[in-house]
Order: C-alpha cells, then sequence, then structure tokens
C-alpha cells in the first residue's frame, strides 16, 4: 500500500493550446516539452506533494481543450476537488472563452470544488491580459488566481502546492477525527467566512458535537428548528449567520480556524 | 586480385541480366577503391583499374536507372512478380531507401484503389441488406486488415532482401495511406451517418439541462443503439490495427538494435509519431461523439424508466432498480466494446454521476419526507393496512385521504429504503464484472490507461458508501417515528411493576412461617416453597411476556415489506431501542434481592428471545442490560470483584456503582468503597 494522508484530484481545463499539459508536465517531470502536441482525450498523472510533513497526493487529469472531446473532459468535473482553467495571457480569445468554461463548471462540478484561474504563458512578450484583469475576473467568480509560465516554471510549482495546501486544510475540517458524532450528516454544505466554516445541514435530534481538531479554537452549535435557538452562541463574534444559509437549515454548526 | 578484375569485368558484360549485374555491382560496392588502387604495382595497371572503376560507376548507374525504370513499367503492367524482382535488386545497388520507398508507393497506390471500390460498395449498399447497419464499420475494417495483410505478406521479402530494421519507413508510410484512406471512409461515415447533425442534436439536449419536454430535434435513444454499435465496432477496429502495428515494429527494431538506450529512443519516436498520426485523432474524434451520444443515450433512457418506475406486487423494490443498472450496464459493457479507455473511463464516470445525482439523491428525498408514524393501537390492523396500501392507492377514492396519503408516503418511503440497500448490491456486482470485462476485453493497457481505469472504476465502488449513507438515514428515520414511539409503552410497563419485591416475600415467609412452625419443617423446605411461589409471580410475568409479543408483531408487520438486509438493519435499530428504553427504566426502578433475580430471568428470557431473531452484532447491545441484571442479581456486594476477574465490564465503574445502587439491600458506603 502507498501511503498518503489524502488523494485528490486536481482536473485541468481551458481552451486548446494554453499551455495545460505544459503545465502538468513542468510540475510532474520538471520539463518544458518542446513541441508538445494537442492533448487527444484525456492524460492521466500522479505526484505526490509533502505538505506539513504529510504524504497528499494529487491526481493530475490534463483534458483536451478541444470541443469534440468534450463530453470525455466533462465527465471528469464532478469528481474533482480542484478545477485549474487556463488561459493564455497573450491570447484574447482564451480569456474571452472563460464564461463559458465557468458554465460548465457550473453545470457539471461539484458546489464545494476549489477554483483555481491560471493566466499562464507569462514569459511571453506579447501579453494581451494585463494581470488584474485576471486578478479581477477570479475575485469577481470567487476563484483563487496565479500567473504561471510553463516554460520558465514560474508559479508551476506554487500552483499546485497551494492547491495541494488548500484541499488538506478543508479536508480536515469536514472530516475531523474523530468524526462528528450523534448525527448523520447526511448532505452537509461546508461554507467558508473569512476563518470560519459553517457547516449546514438538515437534523432532526439534539446532536452532540464532538470535534477534536488542534486547529479549532471554538466551535458553536446551533441547533434549529424553525428558527435558531437563542441559548446557544450563535457563531463568533464578527460573522453573522448567513440568513439564507441558516433558512432551510435545521442545524448550523460554527467552526472557527485559529 | 586478378579475380576482382574478372568480377568486375563480367560485372559489366553482363549489364542485361539485372540480378547478376546488380550482384557484381553489390561486389563492387562493396569493394574499397583506394586500397585497390595502392595494391596495384605498376602504373599502367593502376591506370587500367582507374579507367575500369570509371566504367563501373558508369554501369552502376545505368543499371540503377534500368532497374528503376523496369519497376515502374511492372507497376504500371501491374506485373507482380517483376515488382518484386526488381525491388529485390535496390539494395545490391545500396539503394534500400529508394526502393522501399517505391515499394510502398506501389502498396499505397493498391489500398488506395481498394478503399475506393469499398467506398463505392458500401454506399451503394441498399439500406436493407444485410451488414448495412454496420457497412461503415466493414468498410473500415477493410481498410485496417487490408494494411496489416500487405504488411504480414510483405514483411518477409523486405527483411530477406534489405535485412531487418526497415519495417517502421514502410508502416509509416503505409500508415500516411492509411490515414488519408481512413479520414475519406470517416468523412464518408458521418455524411451517411447524419453523424454531425446527431451530435450536435445531442449536444444542445445535453447542454440545455435536458427540459422537462424533449426538443424537437432530440433522437429517441433507441434510434442511437445501431450507430453506437457501429462507432465502438470502428474504433475498436482501429486499435486492433493500430495494437498489430505497433507490434510487428517493435518487433523490428528488437531484431536490428541490440542497443537497448537506441531502441527505445526509436521506439518512442515512431510512438510519438503514431500517437499524432490523423487515423489516431479521427478515431478519437469518433470516440467523443460516440461518448456524447452514449452519455445521451444512458440519461435518456433512465428517464425513461424512471418514468415508467412501478412497484409489482410483492416486490421489495421499484423497476427503477433493476432498470437503471441494466441501462448502465449496457452503456459501460459498449463503451468497452470500443476498446478505447477514454470511452471506457468517461461512461464510468458518467454512470458514477447518474447513480449519485438521481438515484442517491432521488431516495435520499423519498427517505426525507419520513415514515408516517401509524396512529394504530393494534398492530395487526396497522400491519393489514400497511400490506395492503398498493390496493388502497389504486381504490383511492373509498378510504378517507388522510390515511391513503400517509399510507402511500410508508409505501414510497419503505421502496426508497429497499431501492436504495438493493442498489448497493447492484454496484457491487456491477463492479465485479465490469472489472472483469476490461481485464479480458482490454489487454495490453499501458501503465496509464491502467491507472486512468482503475481510478474510475474505484469511484464507482465508492457510491456504495454514498448509498449506504442512506440506508442508515432511512433506517433512523424509522428507529424515530416507526420503533422508538412503539417500544416506549412496552417498556412503561416496567415501571409499573415492583422488582423490591418486599411484599410478596413477606407474605410468602408468613405463611410459611405459620405452616412450618407446628410441623417442624426444615430450611430446605422452607426455600422450595418460597421458590414456588417465586415461580408463580414470573409465570404471570406481564412485562417480558407482552414486551416480546409486541416486538414479535412488530417485526412481524416489516418482514415481507423489508429486503433482507434492511430487515437486518431493522431489527437491529429495534433491539438496541428496547436495551436503550429498558436500560434508562431500570434507573428508575429498585430492587430487592428477589426482584434482582426476577430482573434477572426477564433479561434472559428477553436477551435469548432478541438474540434468536437478531445477528451476533446486535448482541453487542444487549451485554450492557445482561450485565446490569448479572449486578442486580448478586448476593452480595462483594461477589462483584468475582465477575469482574472473568468479565470485561461495558458499564463504566460510575454505571456500576449506580446499578448497585438499586438493590435496596446493599449499603451504600459498601459500594462506594468498590475497588472497580
Ligand atoms: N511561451 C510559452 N509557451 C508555452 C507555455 N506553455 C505552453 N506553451 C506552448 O503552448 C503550446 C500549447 O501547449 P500545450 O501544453 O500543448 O497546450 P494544452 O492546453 O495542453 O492544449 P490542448 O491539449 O490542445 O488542450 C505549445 O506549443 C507550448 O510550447 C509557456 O508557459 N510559455
Ligand atoms: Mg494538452
Amino acid at each position: 500500500m502507498e501511503d498518503y494522508k489524502f488523494l485528490f484530484k486536481v482536473v485541468l481545463i481551458g481552451n486548446a493550446g494554453v499551455g495545460k499539459t505544459c503545465l502538468v508536465r513542468r510540475f510532474t517531470q520538471g520539463l518544458f516539452p518542446p513541441g508538445q502536441g494537442a492533448t487527444i482525450g484525456v492524460d492521466f498523472m500522479i505526484k505526490t506533494v509533502e505538505i506539513e510533513g504529510e504524504k497528499i497526493k494529487l491526481q493530475i487529469w490534463d483534458t483536451a481543450g478541444q470541443e469534440r472531446f468534450r463530453s470525455i473532459t466533462q465527465s471528469y468535473y464532478r469528481s474533482a476537488h480542484a478545477l485549474i482553467l487556463v488561459y493564455d495571457i497573450s491570447s484574447q480569445p482564451t480569456f474571452d472563452c472563460l464564461p463559458d468554461w465557468l458554465r460548465e463548471i457550473e453545470q457539471y462540478a461539484s458546489c464545494k470544488v476549489l477554483r483555481v484561474l491560471v493566466g499562464n504563458k507569462t514569459d511571453r512578450e506579447d501579453r494581451e491580459l494585463p494581470t488584474h484583469v485576471g486578478e479581477e475576473f477570479a475575485h469577481r467568480h470567487n476563484m483563487y488566481f496565479i500567473e504561471t509560465s510553463a516554460k520558465e516554471a514560474d508559479n508551476v510549482e506554487k500552483l499546485f502546492i497551494e492547491i495541494a495546501k488548500e484541499l488538506t486544510q478543508a479536508q480536515e475540517c469536514c472530516f475531523p477525527h474523530p468524526p462528528l458524532t450523534g448525527f448523520e450528516l447526511m448532505t452537509p454544505t461546508f461554507v467558508f467566512f473569512g476563518r470560519s466554516l459553517f457547516v449546514v445541514d438538515t437534523l432532526t435530534r439534539t446532536a452532540k458535537l464532538e470535534i477534536c481538531h488542534p486547529k479549532m479554537c471554538q466551535m458553536s452549535l446551533c441547533l434549529q428548528q424553525g428558527k435558531l435557538d437563542q441559548n446557544l452562541p450563535v457563531a463568533h463574534g464578527g460573522y453573522p449567520l448567513p440568513r439564507s444559509r441558516a433558512r432551510d437549515a435545521r442545524l448550523v454548526v460554527v467552526v472557527v480556524w485559529l | 586480385m586478378l579475380a576482382a578484375y574478372v568480377d568486375l569485368k563480367k560485372a559489366f558484360d553482363s549489364v542485361h541480366h539485372y540480378e547478376t549485374a546488380a550482384a557484381h555491382i553489390h561486389r563492387f560496392l562493396a569493394m574499397d577503391e583506394t586500397l585497390l588502387l595502392h595494391t596495384t604495382d605498376s602504373a599502367s595497371k593502376a591506370e587500367n583499374v582507374e579507367t575500369w572503376f570509371d566504367r563501373l560507376r558508369q554501369a552502376e548507374k545505368e543499371l540503377s536507372s534500368l532497374i528503376t525504370h523496369k519497376f515502374d513499367e511492372a507497376v504500371k503492367r501491374e506485373d507482380m512478380a517483376s515488382v518484386d524482382r526488381f525491388f529485390k535488386l535496390f539494395p545490391l545497388l545500396k539503394k534500400h531507401e529508394e526502393g522501399l520507398k517505391k515499394f510502398t508507393t506501389y502498396l499505397c497506390a493498391k489500398i488506395q484503389e481498394s478503399t475506393a471500390q469499398n467506398l463505392a460498395s458500401a454506399q451503394n449498399l441498399g439500406p436493407r441488406e444485410k451488414r448495412s447497419h454496420v457497412i461503415w464499420a466493414d468498410t473500415f475494417t477493410l481498410l485496417f486488415e487490408g494494411i496489416a495483410r500487405t504488411i504480414e505478406v510483405r514483411q518477409p521479402i523486405i527483411e530477406t532482401y534489405y535485412g531487418p530494421g526497415h519495417l517502421s519507413l514502410v508502416v509509416e508510410m503505409l500508415q500516411r495511406e492509411c490515414d488519408r484512406q481512413a479520414g475519406r471512409v470517416g468523412s464518408e461515415m458521418r455524411k451517411h451517418r447524419r453523424l454531425d447533425a446527431v451530435v450536435s442534436a445531442v449536444r444542445n439536449s445535453l447542454r440545455f439541462g435536458g427540459g422537462r419536454e424533449p426538443r424537437a430535434d432530440q433522437p429517441d435513444p433507441r434510434d442511437l443503439d445501431t450507430l453506437l454499435g457501429e462507432l465502438t465496432l470502428i474504433n475498436a477496429r482501429a486499435e486492433l490495427y493500430l495494437r498489430f502495428i505497433r507490434r510487428r515494429v517493435t518487433a523490428d527494431f528488437e531484431a536490428s538494435l541490440p542497443v537497448a538506450a537506441e531502441r527505445e529512443k526509436k521506439e518512442a519516436e515512431f510512438e510519438g509519431r503514431l500517437s499524432q498520426s490523423q487515423l489516431v485523432c479521427d478515431m478519437a474524434v469518433i470516440v467523443g461523439d460516440y461518448t456524447i451520444l452514449e452519455q445521451f443515450y444512458l440519461n435518456e433512457s433512465f428517464k425513461k424508466a424512471l418514468a415508467m418506475d412501478t412497484v409489482e406486487e410483492g416486490a421489495h423494490t421499484s423497476s427503477i432498480v433493476d432498470d437503471a443498472f441494466y441501462i448502465i450496464k449496457k452503456s459501460i459493457r459498449r463503451s468497452i466494446a470500443s476498446s478505447s479507455v477514454d470511452g471506457v473511463c468517461a461512461m464510468l464516470n458518467h454512470a458514477v454521476t447518474l447513480v449519485e445525482t438521481q438515484l442517491v439523491e432521488g431516495f435520499r428525498q423519498t427517505l426525507r419526507k419520513g415514515f408516517p408514524a401509524q396512529g394504530y393501537l393494534d398492530l395487526n390492523q396497522a400491519y393489514t393496512v400497511l400490506q395492503s396500501s398498493l390496493q388502497s392507492t389504486l381504490q383511492a377514492g373509498k378510504i378517507n385521504s388522510t390515511t391513503t396519503d400517509s399510507d402511500a408516503l410508508r409505501q414510497a418511503f419503505l421502496t426508497a429504503l429497499n431501492n436504495t440497500g438493493t442498489s448497493m448490491c447492484h454496484v457491487r456486482s456491477l463492479y465485479a464484472s465490469l472489472e472483469d470485462s476490461i481485464n479480458s476485453a482490454m489487454v495490453g493497457l499501458s501503465n496509464t490507461a491502467r491507472a486512468k481505469l482503475d481510478s474510475c472504476l474505484n469511484d464507482l465502488k465508492t457510491t456504495t458508501g454514498k448509498l449506504a449513507m442512506v440506508v442508515e438515514f432511512g433506517i433512523s428515520q424509522l428507529r424515530a417515528t416507526a420503533v422508538k414511539p412503539r417500544v416506549k409503552p412496552w417498556v412503561d410497563i416496567f415501571n409499573t411493576i415492583s422488582h423490591d419485591i418486599q411484599e410478596v416475600l413477606v407474605m410468602a415467609l408468613e405463611a410459611l412461617h405459620e405452616e412450618a412452625k407446628p410441623l417442624g419443617l426444615e430450611v430446605s423446605w422452607l426455600k422450595t416453597k418460597v421458590q414456588n411461589q417465586f415461580a408463580s409471580y414470573e409465570a404471570n410475568d406481564p412485562f417480558s411476556q407482552t414486551l416480546m409479543v409486541q416486538v414479535d408483531g412488530l417485526l412481524g408487520s416489516f418482514t415481507s415489506l423489508l429486503t433482507e438486509e434492511n430487515y437486518k438493519a431493522l431489527v437491529g435499530v429495534l433491539v438496541s431501542e428496547v436495551a436503550e428504553q429498558l436500560e434508562k427504566a431500570v434507573f428508575k426502578s429498585s430492587f430487592n434481592r428477589l426482584g434482582g433475580l426476577q430482573f434477572d430471568r426477564e433479561v434472559r428470557a428477553i436477551v435469548g428471545y432478541l438474540s434468536q431473531v437478531s445477528e451476533w452484532g446486535v448482541r453487542e447491545h444487549l451485554t450492557r442490560l445482561t450485565q446490569m441484571a448479572t449486578l442486580l442479581n448478586l448476593e452480595s456486594i462483594a461477589e462483584v470483584s468475582e465477575y469482574s476477574s472473568t468479565t470485561t465490564w461495558r458499564l463504566t465503574p460510575s454505571e456500576m456503582r449506580k446499578v448497585l445502587q438499586l438493590r435496596v439491600d446493599f449499603k451504600a458506603d459498601e459500594i462506594k468503597r468498590l475497588k472497580l
């Protein structure tokens, strides 16, 4: 058995020719392949990285940008932990397609997926998209943003390591050990607000919550049957409970991270 | 030396006998000119040799153009024997590459010709002819088989006259022809089958979220069956063909390149070109089109099955479960038949999406509505109503509508619960059977391909976890509304009966005392008498008897409604509910020695009964209760330590103290002093 703490699926998408395969090859093999041909279907690579002394296995799915393979590539969105959406900073058309890609993500990916926008080919002289344009787009659509160059190995390592870090942290707080006991979380929705995590779920009975994780400093639990139970501390100072979330939920767990 | 001259002269003289001439030229070409010149002693001779060389070079030139000309003529005349004859001569003139190129060009022309014929007959084939539904796959097959046969037939002559290591050149040239011809067949196929129109209609239908009413141009999934079959066949044939040429070329490299590094480099180069060839790209596009159609087929067939979802009388599950897995299996199996790893992976992914978003989510939604508690006190009546809920929904008018509503809800709930459990079994067997077919149908996979398949297969397997969570949720719903409220009144009886059987004992002793005294009877007689009294008390024991009958009734009402697995889960829940509530009830009572004995008997009876109806794992729930009974049935506190040496207590020390305190005759400070 290989030993690793978590396995994450990372899927790269974006127009043909923006450099997805080059990014993956740079990260997994440390090289910039000359004359890289268009990807056909889906490529697959694995790399294990170390995050805070723990081995994290990244399963990287490099998809073809060509429209004709969409049914094949889309089938991977749903199980992805992270989606890397790549455009080419020297090509306005690849940027203009981003809204289409986002629509696809909306339709096929899980709502919990970590979404990262990448502007690739920063080494090129003929830049058409200033950094702030990508940044603003990412911000508007609630995505992480980074600019890279697969050719010059700029920010490539950082891109994947940050993703691994982010996913590890999310995983650890979603499934603390021992897990939440006393009730079943059926379709928990995890919502991050700043450093606090809201777990929203429908639940029928009073729950005893045991979360043991060194990073959790405060945790409150509100049982809500129609309305919030006022006797329980609601969240912690500063972050009000998001109304729309609370309305249809019976249980709201708020975890604050150190 | 003399021999050399003679040979040279002969070669020149016999220039019209091509084989011999070529053989002589070959020998000449193998000679070292300067060496020959140096070894000639006299100047005149050397001069002589030089003229010979000139004449020979001239002869070589002439011969080579003659052979080329003859070869071209033979090609024109389609004189196979002469083509072969002159092809063999090029290597003698050290014109390997030229010979191979000319020869392969000739072979390519033949392929072009036969493909043109095959295309024409495919186009003219009437729609009712036997193989018209796979005619394009057949046409592709003819192309691939033709090339494979060409290689098969020509390889020996190439190897014999040109030596090993030349196959890749021939194969690559043939492959370029194959690319062109496959492109022609492909575009005819697209036209003929209206593939692009079908694909774009399906793409639109998938993109717009498969609205309620199907779009006008949306094809009927059943009409896609044939097309899907043909597309998979095409790719499977191409894969077979590619595997063949890979094998042949690799073997040729192995025979000609002994240095591993060099060989691997050549192989990698060949593979690089092959994997970027037009054929491979075209096939990938066909697989892409196939996948989108198959995805549509899967989703639409599922929608249809869902619309016709019914529960047959006496069945635990509804038709959707079997139907859904039948459809999924069919789609994935078809993708396996295509031999395309990407196609199989995509279909596995689409299947997982279907299971998780449709089945898991659908069942969960139904279970969320809950299992309405029954308002009946009489179990048998409730049972009958539950049984006949199917009929009652059919005769909805006759029965009070609210009852019918909750009957329907109950029915829907139980069906969903059974559907979920059965889906888990289906996923498991689907996984096993797909793994088998992949292993047998897709051989010689690269490590990457294998890893891709394994990952996607594994995703399919892990859907059982999601289903298991839904089952658990459903069972917990059942516990909350069908088990807990029922068990409560049964256990409440426990508290209405005194386990501080003081009065009983006092009465018995008083009576005995009266009788015994005048007769001077023994203590042992006294004891028997007490026991008899006690036995009669037990015989009328209203608690454990009732509890067992009630539990039996409740379980009985579910046996025929739940699948075996779900029934077991219900039993588990029932047992733990009884155990839990009874524990609480015990803490509300008090016991004396006799009461403890009575309780022990009751627990034994109940545990005995529940063990009979349940499985090993479930009995764990009862251990605490048994241990409580043991503590309450002790002669003295001192016995606790005796038991401790042989028992693993499931009760915490503080719980044990609390239990012991229930015995009215045990002293509090003694209990406190106990070392636990
Ligand atoms: N200058 C520069 N060129 C790059 C960079 N990354 C990729 N390229 C070039 O962009 C072209 C396309 O790169 P790929 O990695 O094949 O693009 P892709 O996104 O995988 O394309 P598809 O597989 O067709 O979807 C290649 O010619 C690369 O050499 C980069 O960082 N800088
Ligand atoms: Mg690529």
